[in-house]
């Protein structure tokens, strides 16, 4: 028989194999989810780094507005400027310009200088710095579309001063043309600075490394602790785009945002919440066991042992079996408590047993009791009313896998001649009735006892759980109190009624 | 607790004192915005500022602010005269005539000097008084250039 056994888990190892499989699930979500909200939180760290970025070139070139307009306001201010604007007098204003240009930017290094222009009120050009770019021919300008469109202008207008960023041999270039006579300008002049030298300042300003590249790939800036390694999640690379009035993607600023902090804090956040997950987890596992142990296994595992014990017995120990029966009714209706199953007590009184004793001897009685015990158990075990102790109920499936349950079991001897049968799938009194006739009818036939013919007579009693009572005793005693009530009306059987009896 | 009940009383009365003059001191600065026409003046911004620079030979501009204010940029042409020192006399060794066109302008909408230096003006007899409310702030947002 134990050859034949195979190892299957209990319902307490599927059900905590299930729970762990679901916890288990849970972290690696919480895992993933972590992943994933990092990420998203990386690109709106991004994008605040862009507009951070944005904000800070926007003050850099308002800064460079500022210095330049000094410059302006200076070089307006200088002795003779006036008058050689008036004259057109190039050679002058070129060595003033150099003049400025050099004391602006070579000694003071305020603004990084490309270009200084000077115009007539008619944006002719008159003068350019011989210091700055090389230009090949000074007439050449750079950025002439700022000029040209200053030019149009007519009216109050012409005072505003005009600023902006353009290209220039692919280096991003600021311009600022101002006036130059006061209210009523006689000239213009233009100031060219290179802005990628300026952009250096986003270093300190948004505290993080920079890398300015032109277009031409050519990298103008790079911060001394710059370090991008692929891969690497502490530091996030954001790209912001810088464009000129003439290139939208004059320059690429490249930072690299610090993440350590920020993902120590979400790592620890997930590893909180990955332990508590665990535990979660382990304490349902322990409740679930708990709950089952104390619900369900305990009275299935106590039924069991009734059922095992009330086999060994037989049916010849009527005093272990009386016990029992009660035992095995009393956990019955523990379990079915939660449930609405209902079940039938049948007690089976052999009428004329005593009488066939002393007649043919106490050795041929147990002989006969033996004979009753195999016909109720074929009976019961052919009738579909005890497939509750089968393999496809859900409570057998609750017992250990090696749990074999003897039909003959549901049947104790109480006393004498009195048969105590639990029917666990026997719902109404139909299907009692239907099934005390088929014990009836399989008894009512002869028995062959020591070569001697034998007739039984027999009376069922019945009752129903929970109509006919909560309580095992209850149920036995009103099944007893039917098996009377059919034997005074010579009936075959009855199902308690109390307001009969 | 009766012990510190004084001391509770005098930390509520300074609390409250510090918050008032604090509160005042915020009204009085914020407060104050020019009426938007004065009574004997003709009212112009920037453009109309420049227009009359270019139309008279001899525009007179009056800056009204104090040096200080001054120093931090001011419209080219405009002659320093705070309002605290403005006065018939005053305006007379800057103007030769009473019917020559002048500008007054200072700071901006919530300074007051222009607005008391051109009440001056009118109640001297000057006919042609030109009060540039906007002041130094509207030139700047214009970006009209500013001498320092």
């Amino acid at each position: 028989m134990n050859a034949h056994r195979r190892i299957k888990p209990g319902i307490s190892d599927k059900i905590s194999l299930t729970v762990i499989a679901v916890g288990a699930l849970g972290l690696i979500l919480v895992y993933y989810t972590s992943i994933y909200y990092r990420n998203i939180a990386y690109e709106h760290y991004q994008r605040t780094i862009q507009i951070l970025a944005a904000i800070e070139i926007e003050e850099i070139v308002d800064d460079l507005k500022s210095d330049a307009a000094d410059l302006a306001q200076t070089i307006e201010q200088q002795p003779g400027l006036l008058q050689h604007l008036a004259d057109k007098n190039r050679q002058a204003l070129t060595q003033l310009l150099d003049n400025q240009f050099y004391q602006y930017f070579v000694t003071a290094n305020i603004i990084d200088l490309s270009k200084l222009y000077v115009f007539d009120a008619d944006f002719e050009f008159i003068a350019a710095s011989n210091e700055g770019i090389n230009t090949g021919a000074s007439t050449r300008l750079i950025c002439p579309a700022f000029s040209q469109q200053a030019s149009l202008r007519t009216g109050a207008d012409r005072l505003q001063l005009v600023s902006g960023t353009c290209d220039h041999d692919e280096r991003p270039q600021f311009v600022l043309i101002s006036s130059l006579g006061g209210l009523k300008p006689i000239g213009y002049i233009q100031i060219v600075a290179d802005l990628t030298s300026s952009l250096q300042h986003l270093e300190s300003a948004l505290g993080m490394p920079v890398r300015v590249q032109l277009q031409n790939g050519e990298i103008s800036y790079q911060s001394k602790d710059w370090a991008e390694i692929p891969g690497d999640k502490n530091h996030l690379p954001v790209v912001y785009n810088l464009g000129t009035y003439s290139n939208e993607n004059s320059v690429k600023i490249y930072l690299l945002a610090d993440m350590t902090q920020f993902n120590q804090r979400v790592i620890s956040h997930r590893n909180w919440v990955m332990a508590l997950a665990t535990m979660a987890v382990a304490a349902t596992v322990i409740l679930i066991l708990y709950i089952l142990q104390s619900s369900t296994i305990t009275p299935l595992s106590r039924i069991h042992k009734i059922l095992s014990r009330l086999s060994q017995y037989g049916i010849t120990q009527e005093k272990e079996t009386r016990v029992l029966f009660s035992q095995l009714l009393e956990n019955i209706i523990t379990l079915q408590q939660n449930r609405k199953q209902r079940f039938a007590v049948m007690i089976l009184d052999l009428v004329n047993f005593e009488a066939v004793n002393q007649r043919l001897g106490h050795d041929a009685g147990t002989q006969l009791l033996g004979h009753v015990g195999d016909r109720l158990s074929a009976t019961l075990r052919g009738s579909d009313t005890v497939s509750w102790t089968g393999t496809d109920t859900p409570g057998h499936k609750l017992l250990p896998v090696d749990t074999k349950t003897e039909y003959r079991a549901t049947l104790a001897r109480l006393g004498g001649d009195e048969f105590g049968m639990l029917l666990p799938t026997v719902e109404t009194g139909q299907q009692a009735i239907a099934v005390a006739g088929r014990i009836i009818d399989s008894l009512d036939s002869e028995y062959t006892v020591n070569d001697q013919q034998v007739t039984l007579r027999c009376r069922l009693g019945i009752s129903l759980y929970p109509d006919h009572g909560q309580e095992a005793e209850e149920l036995i005693r009103n099944a007893d109190k039917a098996m009377f009530e059919a034997r005074q009306s010579a009936g075959k059987y009855c199902i308690y009624n109390a307001k009969q009896l | 607790m009766n012990r510190f009940m004084p001391q509770l009383e005098q930390l509520v009365t300074c609390g409250l004192l510090t918050f008032f003059c604090l509160a005042g001191a915020t009204a009085h600065s914020e407060s104050y915005t020019s009426p938007e026409t004065i009574d004997g003046t003709h009212k112009i911004q920037a453009e109309g500022l420049i227009e009359l620079v270019n139309r008279n030979e001899n525009q007179i501009i009056i800056d009204s602010r104090i040096g200080s204010d001054r120093k931090l940029g001011y419209i080219a042409g405009s002659t320093s005269l705070p309002d605290t020192e403005t006065s018939c006399e005053s305006l007379a060794r800057l103007i030769p005539e009473k019917s020559d066109p002048v500008i007054f302008y200072c700071n901006g909408p919530s300074c007051r000097r222009s607005d008391n230096a051109v009440g001056v003006a009118v109640d001297c007899g000057y006919t042609e008084v030109y009060w540039f409310r906007g002041g130094i702030e509207a030139w700047k947002a214009n970006n009209y250039p500013i001498q320092k």
